[in-house]
C-alpha cells in the first residue's frame, strides 16, 4: 500500500468523487429520513417541519410490536432454512464436477436475475388449490381433497427462502471452495463415517462463515415486502410491508421513517449481538 | 499371513494408468518406504490402502482378510497427510483426541490419553495450544500423535516432512523412526527423497511410472540396483555403456577387468566414491579429461570427461582430505574395484 500523502491539493481529486457520492446518496437520504421522522403528519404527503416524537410514541404498541416480531421470526427461519439447506448444497456442489459446479451457479444467478413479483406469482400457483401441488397431492393420494397452500406463513416462507437461497450459495461458495480435501479424508481415516466428517469437522470448522451469512441473510430478508404480501395473510406481513405501506398508500411519511429507523436500530443491535456471542464462542 | 498384502493393484484416473499391476507384501512391525519421483504413484498406492480411493483392479489384504471394499473409517489406521489436515477449530488436545471422541471414549480417559500422546512426540502440556499457536514441526508431531493414538494396524505417512526445512526434517525423520521402533507399528511412508526412505525404512520400495522397479533393504538398494533408474535415482552413480566379453569390459575411456561377468551389451552402475586414481594407464583403467573440480569439504568431487554418452562425464568422489593432483583439462586414469561394479542388463 502506498502511504504517502498527495503533494499537491490536485492530488486529493481522486477521493473527492467517491465522497461527494456517499454523501449525496447515502448521508444526505439517510439524514432527511431521520428528520423526517421527527415530523408531524398532517395527512394527504403533507407534513409540518416541526419536532415531535408522536410517531416514535405509537410505534410502541402491541400491533406494531407483533409486527416487528412476525418480522424477525420470517426473517430468522429464512435465514434459517437457507443455511440449513444451503451449506450442505454448496459443500456437495464444491466437490462435484466441474459442469455440475457451473450448471448450478448458473441456476442461482438466474434465481437472482428473476423478478420478486414474478417468484411471488410462481409460488402462488404452485401452492394454489386449483393448479398447484394440491392437485398433485390429491391424485397421489395423498390427501382427500385438492386444497390451497396459500396465503399463509408456510408460503411466505417457502417464497422468502426461495430468493434468500442464491444469496446463501453465492456467500458461502468461495469460502467451502477453500477447504482441503484432505481435512475431510483425515477425518474419515481417523474413524468418522463420511456424514460424521460433515457434521463433526465441517460445520464447526465453518462456523464464522456460517454466522456471518446467517446474519446476512436475516439482515436481506428483513427487507422484503412484496412477498409476503402476495403469499401472507395481513397478520403474516412483515414491518416493510407496513412501511412500504405507510409510505405509497398512506402517504405518511414521518411515520414510515420512523418504522424506518426503528427496524434499522433493531436490526443493528441484533447483528451487533450474535457478533458478539459467535466472538465469544469462537475463543472458548 | 499377518501384514499387509497389496495384490495385482491397477489404479485408472479416466484414461491416466496411475498404478499397474502393483504386488507388495508389507510384514507387522516392518517400516516400509514407498520411494519414486514425483507422479509416480505413490499417493494413489497409499490413499488405496487407506481406502480412501477405490483401486481399478487387485486386493488389498490385511491379515489374512480381504479389505479391498472396507470403508476408509472402519480401517482402524492412522495417516498423516501431506497438509497434516489438522482440524484448525480444535484444541492441540482435541485434534489428538479426534478419534478417540469418535468412539465414544468418555473425556478423562481422553485427556490421559492425549497426555501420554504428547509426552511421546515431545510436546508435554500443550494439550491446550490453538493450532495456529504452534510451529511446523510442533504441527507434525501433533499429526502424528493423532494417527498413533487408536494404536492403529497401519500406519500411513504421505510426505509428512517435505514442508520442514532440512535440518528440522532430518531430526524428524530419526523421530519417526524411534518412535515407530518403539511402539512396534506396522509403517507404510511415501517420499520422494532418497535420504528420507533411507532413514527410515527397513524396506524400501522403489517405483517409477506407476511400477514398482525394486524391493529391497536401503543398503541393498543402493549397493544393488535392480535397474538403471534405480541406480540413478538413488544416490549419484556413473552409468557406462559398454560390452563385456571374457570376463572384461570394454567402452568409452578403456576397459575394465570383471571376472565372472556374463558376455554381451551391458550398462555399468558405479558409485563415485567406488572410483580411484591410479597413477598410470594401465589395462585396467579409464582415461579421460578432467573437465571440473569441486572442493566441497567432506569430499572433493572429479567430473572426468571419458567420452561417455549423452555427454555423462564421470563422477569422482575422494575423502575431502586426499591430495587432489588435478586441475581442469589434465588428463586422469581412474580404476575400479570389480566387487563395487553393479552390472545392469
Ligand atoms: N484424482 C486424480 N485424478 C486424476 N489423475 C490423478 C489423480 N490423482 C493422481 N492422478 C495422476 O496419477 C498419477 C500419480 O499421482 P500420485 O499418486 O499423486 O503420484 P505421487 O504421489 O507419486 O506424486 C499422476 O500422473 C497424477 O497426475
Ligand atoms: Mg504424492
Amino acid at each position: 500500500m502506498i502511504q504517502s500523502r498527495p503533494r499537491t491539493p490536485l492530488g486529493y481529486l481522486p477521493i473527492l468523487l467517491p465522497a461527494f457520492a456517499l454523501i449525496a446518496f447515502y448521508i444526505v437520504p439517510f439524514g432527511s429520513m431521520v428528520g423526517m421522522s421527527f415530523f408531524h403528519n398532517l395527512g394527504g404527503g403533507a407534513y409540518e417541519q416541526v419536532f415531535t416524537l408522536e410517531n416514535y410514541a405509537r410505534l410502541v404498541s402491541p400491533f406494531f410490536l407483533s409486527v416487528l416480531g412476525t418480522s424477525f421470526e420470517v426473517a430468522f427461519l429464512v435465514a434459517l432454512f437457507a443455511i440449513v439447506i444451503g451449506f450442505p448444497f454448496t459443500y456437495l456442489l464444491v466437490n462435484a464436477r466441474r459442469g455440475t459446479q457451473v450448471f448450478w451457479l448458473i441456476v442461482m444467478l438466474s434465481v437472482l436475475s428473476l423478478s420478486e413479483a414474478i417468484i411471488g406469482f410462481a409460488w402462488s400457483t404452485l401452492l394454489s388449490r386449483t393448479a398447484g401441488i394440491g392437485v398433485l397431492f390429491e391424485a397421489l393420494g395423498l390427501t382427500e381433497k385438492a386444497q390451497s397452500y396459500a396465503p399463509s406463513l408456510g408460503a411466505v416462507l417457502a417464497g422468502v427462502t426461495y430468493i434468500a437461497m442464491p444469496y446463501a450459495v453465492l456467500l458461502l461458495y468461495p469460502i467451502l471452495s477453500r477447504i482441503e480435501p484432505d481435512i475431510e479424508q483425515a477425518s474419515r481415516t481417523l474413524g468418522a463415517s463420511p456424514l460424521r466428517a460433515f457434521f463433526n469437522v465441517i460445520v464447526p470448522m465453518h462456523r464464522t462463515p456460517i454466522v456471518v451469512s446467517f446474519v446476512m441473510i436475516f439482515v436481506f430478508t428483513l427487507g422484503s415486502y412484496l412477498l409476503p404480501q402476495i403469499l401472507g395473510r395481513p397478520t403474516n406481513w412483515t414491518l416493510s410491508v407496513v412501511i412500504s405501506d405507510q409510505a405509497l398508500l398512506q402517504s405518511n411519511m414521518p411515520f414510515a421513517a420512523a418504522l424506518s429507523i426503528f427496524l434499522m436500530t433493531v436490526t443493528i443491535l441484533l447483528v451487533l449481538l450474535v457478533t458478539l456471542i459467535n466472538r465469544k464462542g469462537a475463543k472458548a | 499371513m499377518s501384514g499387509l498384502i497389496v495384490e495385482n493393484v491397477d489404479k485408472f484416473y479416466g484414461n491416466v494408468q496411475a498404478l499397474s499391476d502393483i504386488s507388495l507384501t508389507v510384514d507387522n512391525g516392518q517400516f516400509v518406504c514407498l520411494l519414486g519421483p514425483s507422479g509416480c504413484g505413490k499417493t494413489s498406492l497409499l490413499r488405496i490402502v487407506a481406502g480412501l480411493e477405490d483401486p481399478s483392479a487387485g486386493r488389498i489384504v490385511l491379515d489374512g482378510s480381504d479389505i479391498t471394499t472396507t470403508p476408509a473409517h472402519k480401517r482402524d489406521f492412522g495417516m498423516v497427510f501431506q497438509s497434516l489436515a489438522l482440524f484448525p477449530h480444535l484444541t492441540v488436545g482435541d485434534n489428538i483426541a479426534y478419534p478417540l471422541a469418535i468412539r465414544g471414549v468418555p473425556k478423562d480417559k481422553r485427556r490421559a490419553e492425549v497426555e501420554r500422546l504428547l509426552e511421546l512426540v515431545h510436546l508435554p502440556g500443550k494439550a491446550d495450544r490453538a493450532i495456529t499457536q504452534l510451529s511446523g514441526g510442533q504441527r507434525q508431531r501433533v499429526a502424528i500423535a493423532r494417527a498413533l493414538i487408536m494404536q492403529p494396524k497401519l500406519f500411513l505417512l504421505d510426505e509428512p516432512m517435505s514442508a520442514l526445512d532440512a535440518k528440522l526434517r532430518e531430526t524428524m525423520q530419526v523421530e519417526v523412526k524411534r518412535l515407530q521402533r518403539s511402539l512396534g507399528v506396522t509403517s507404510l511412508l511415501v517420499t520422494h527423497d532418497q535420504r528420507e526412505a533411507m532413514t527410515t525404512a527397513d524396506l524400501v520400495v522403489v517405483m517409477s511410472e506407476g511400477k514398482i522397479q525394486q524391493v529391497a533393504p536401503p543398503i541393498e538398494i543402493y549397493r544393488n540396483p535392480a535397474n538403471a533408474f534405480v541406480a540413478d535415482f538413488i544416490g549419484i552413480t556413473n552409468l557406462i555403456a559398454g560390452r563385456i566379453e571374457g570376463g572384461r569390459f570394454e567402452g568409452p575411456g578403456g576397459a575394465l577387468a570383471l571376472p565372472g561377468a556374463k558376455s554381451g551389451i551391458a550398462t555399468l552402475s558405479i558409485r563415485p566414491e567406488d572410483i580411484a586414481l591410479a597413477p598410470q594407464a594401465g589395462p585396467d583403467t579409464l582415461t579421460g579429461t578432467v573437465t571440473f573440480v569441486r572442493h566441497l569439504g567432506a569430499t572433493t568431487e572429479i567430473s572426468v570427461d571419458t567420452g561417455n554418452a549423452d555427454e555423462k562425464d564421470l563422477t569422482v568422489s575422494l575423502p575431502g582430505r586426499t591430495h587432489c593432483p588435478f586441475e581442469v583439462g589434465d588428463t586422469a586414469h581412474l580404476s575400479v574395484d570389480p566387487a563395487s561394479v553393479v552390472v545392469l542388463g
